[in-house]
């Protein structure tokens, strides 16, 4: 049990693990050095397999708690989607059977294999956040590969471990979050940029500049600039979150960080009132960057007039 | 107050009297609850469709008690169970999940018909058509939700409702509820996903064209049972509607066993240059599958919707609960009626065209007094196309 809940931080059975160890006081030195080892896994270093499980498993409880502390969306998906590709890797390169089940009893509860194929419910196929558009669904049931269920299996993981709603910020002691303001410069930013189906107001010079961040008094106004640009190019609602947010991390950090919430607020009221209108004037009222003389809309407004 | 608030309610005093007193009539014989009505929140509205909600009720005698008084014109109920329904504001609420509602309301105006603006009965036979193929193919046969788990819901105006209620359904978030609608209205469904270049060299034309087989599932599934039923049985004159020249359309015909057993394989390419028949042919078919729901109804979680039996403001008619069996036979015109075919009253109409309700067909002229039945006269008067005389 031990080498697998090393293995495997996430799963039942570390769980069942920590349970054991029971509850020890919150030292700052234990905290540092499992935001030591969130760092390690955030800039692709492998972890020693020599780790006892006992210490595999708290870091990864207070990596959590850590990356709670930090609100950083982009860094929790960051570091799940890395725990979950380890994992997968683990199982392939050492055939590894027994844990792919294992796993999958706790992530895919429903899979099972029949004739060959690894039929999924529905349900936990949602849960993973897996489209559903291109499933192979019939009567409630995902009809997969050995490939198509491993990939399924490492987005379960993925989605559960980035999920951090259940840490609830209230009850986190101020040595967390004195932790967490240490680790955050030292976390990789994620590059903002527009998605690939960006249009004409997200590749405006004014909207790229506001991506690469604003200082304090602007970041709001910057957030609402750049989710009205979202609207206007027709960019889903999910994918206006995530460029807001990276936003966000790029924003200084000031006396109050800018954070991932209150960017996506902003998403949130600008899709709720998605008339509103992409305004160059408001956006010189607020100080946001905006080169009137030399901006496309400008230029194309000016000819329609 | 705005014009849509004044429209959804009988205007003249001596109408809105009598739609009243017959709403409270309706709710004296006839009562329904929503399954665990202690943990719904409510919303009632008296001018438009909700005036107020965050209402909620310890008991269906309570709930009852309350119809009689007040007789709101509009009776809503959240999908959604909270541990305290009434408490504001939402995150207050004590979410526990929410049943799976959709909502289908499309226009189909622009279809070819003879559209009646009053009500049309093209438009709601329409709708029944979307609703039964939303239950049958999506929900019965793709999700593989039972019989047991759904209900279908007239809304009492345009629309229809269906409800699936499980424990599993309440358990799911708003991003899986999109999925779920992502899948049945397909508008982002990707056909160079489906039909995909397989190349085997460099030059420009070495390609094999692949798309699903006979052992597909899903979406692929339903797009190859329509390529598939069309190459079948299709002769010279559909071969032409689909744009396919007699040349082509003949070496179809000829080669038809053979290009059908390579689709069987998945192998789309036996015939060279299908590929802009193929992409129109499931262009069709997508079309011809997929069901336009209201998106917003079904992936916010804390929407109110219609009452089943409860009537509904703007009609008259009662959002009538309707079983799957009963679908196809279903007329709301005729069989959500609330009130009296016998009983009539006289009103002078505000609106020239034809009214047809309860197997009835009734012609009115602006500025006409005419003698009709209580239900039509319900109808008018919720309309305000009419005021009672």
């Amino acid at each position: 049990m031990d080498e697998f809940a090393a293995a495997y931080p996430f799963s039942i059975k570390a769980r069942k693990l920590l349970e054991t160890i029971g509850e020890e006081e919150l030292s700052s030195q234990r905290l540092r050095s499992a935001a030591e080892r969130l760092l390690d896994v955030l800039h692709g270093r492998k972890a020693s397999r020599e780790r006892l499980a006992r210490d595999a498993v708290v870091d990864y409880v207070l990596a959590r708690i850590i990356l709670a502390a930090v609100d950083r969306p982009s860094a929790a998906r960051k570091y799940a989607s890395a725990l979950a590709r380890a994992a997968l890797e683990r199982i392939r390169e050492e055939g590894a059977e027994q844990d792919f089940f294992v796993l999958a009893k706790d992530f895919l509860p429903s899979l099972e294999v029949q004739g060959g194929e690894y039929v999924v419910s529905l349900f936990d196929y949602l849960k993973a956040g897996k489209n559903l558009l291109y499933a192979p669904l019939e009567k409630g049931r995902l009809f997969l590969s050995r490939q198509e269920a491993e990939a399924l299996l490492e987005k379960a993981i993925e989605a559960r471990v980035s999920d951090l709603s259940g840490i609830s910020l209230k009850t986190l002691p101020p040595i967390v979050f004195e932790v967490a303001r240490e680790v955050e410069p030292r976390i990789p930013r994620e590059q903002a940029r527009p998605a690939a189906h960006a249009g004409k107001y997200l590749e405006l010079p004014c909207t790229k500049k506001i991506l690469e961040g604003l200082g304090e008094g602007k970041r709001f106004y910057g957030a609402m600039a750049l989710a009205i640009a979202c609207v206007k190019d027709g960019l889903s609602k999910e994918d206006a979150v995530k460029l807001v947010c990276s936003y966000a991390e790029n924003c200084a950090k000031g006396s109050s960080p800018f954070t991932a919430r209150e960017a996506q607020a902003s998403v949130e009221w600008v899709y709720r009132h998605s008339s509103i209108g992409f305004s160059c004037t408001k956006m010189r009222e607020q100080g946001l960057p905006c080169d009137h003389a030399a901006c496309p809309l400008a230029l194309e407004r000016r000819h329609a007039k | 107050m705005t014009g849509a608030v004044i429209e959804s309610a009988p205007r003249d005093s001596a109408g809105k009297q009598l739609v009243r007193s017959l709403f409270r009539a309706y709710y004296a014989r006839s009562q329904s609850f929503p399954s665990e009505l202690v943990r719904r929140e409510f919303g009632f509205g008296f001018t438009k469709k909700i005036d107020f909600r965050h209402k909620a009720f310890l008991s269906q005698r309570e709930f009852a008690d309350y119809m009689q008084l007040e007789v709101p014109f509009f009776v809503s109920y959240s999908a959604a169970l909270y541990e305290k329904p009434a408490a504001t504001p939402m995150n207050k609420k004590g979410f526990l999940g929410a049943d799976l509602v959709f909502d289908l309301d499309a226009s189909y105006e622009k279809e070819k018909h003879e559209h009646n603006p009053l009500l049309c009965s093209y438009c709601l036979n329409r709708v029944k058509q979307d609703c039964a193929a939303l239950v049958e193919r999506f929900l019965l046969q793709d999700f593989g939700f039972s019989g047991k788990e759904l209900f279908v819901n007239y809304s009492g105006s345009k629309g229809f409702h269906v409800h699936v209620q499980s424990e599993a359904v309440r358990q799911l978030s708003s991003e899986d509820r999109k999925q779920l609608l992502s899948y049945i209205t397909a508008t982002d469904l990707d056909l160079e996903r489906i039909l995909r270049k397989e190349f085997f060299g460099r030059a420009r034309d070495s390609f094999v064209l692949r798309g699903p087989s006979s052992t597909a599932r899903g979406w692929q599934k339903k797009l190859f049972d329509a390529a598939y039923a069309f190459v079948e049985k299709a002769d010279l004159p559909h071969f032409k509607a689909e744009g396919i020249s007699v040349q082509r359309a003949n070496k179809i015909v000829e080669n038809r066993g053979f290009i059908l057993a390579k689709m069987r394989e998945g192998n789309w390419d036996s015939l060279r240059g299908m590929e802009p028949v193929w992409r129109k042919l499931l262009r069709k078919a997508v079309a011809l599958y997929s069901v336009d729901v209201d998106k917003a109804v079904s992936f916010d979680l804390h929407r109110l919707i219609r009452l089943e039996n409860s009537l509904h403001g703007d009609t008259g008619f009662i959002a009538k609960k309707v079983e799957l069996k009963d679908l196809p036979d279903f007329v709301p015109q005729r069989d959500a009626l609330a009130f009296s075919q016998d009983e009539t009253h006289w009103v002078k109409s505000r609106v020239s065209g034809t009214l047809e309700i309860g197997e009835q067909k009734f012609e009115l002229k602006e500025g006409k007094i005419v003698e009709l039945p209580e239900n039509a006269v319900v109808f008018l008067l919720c309309k305000d196309k009419a005021e009672l005389k």
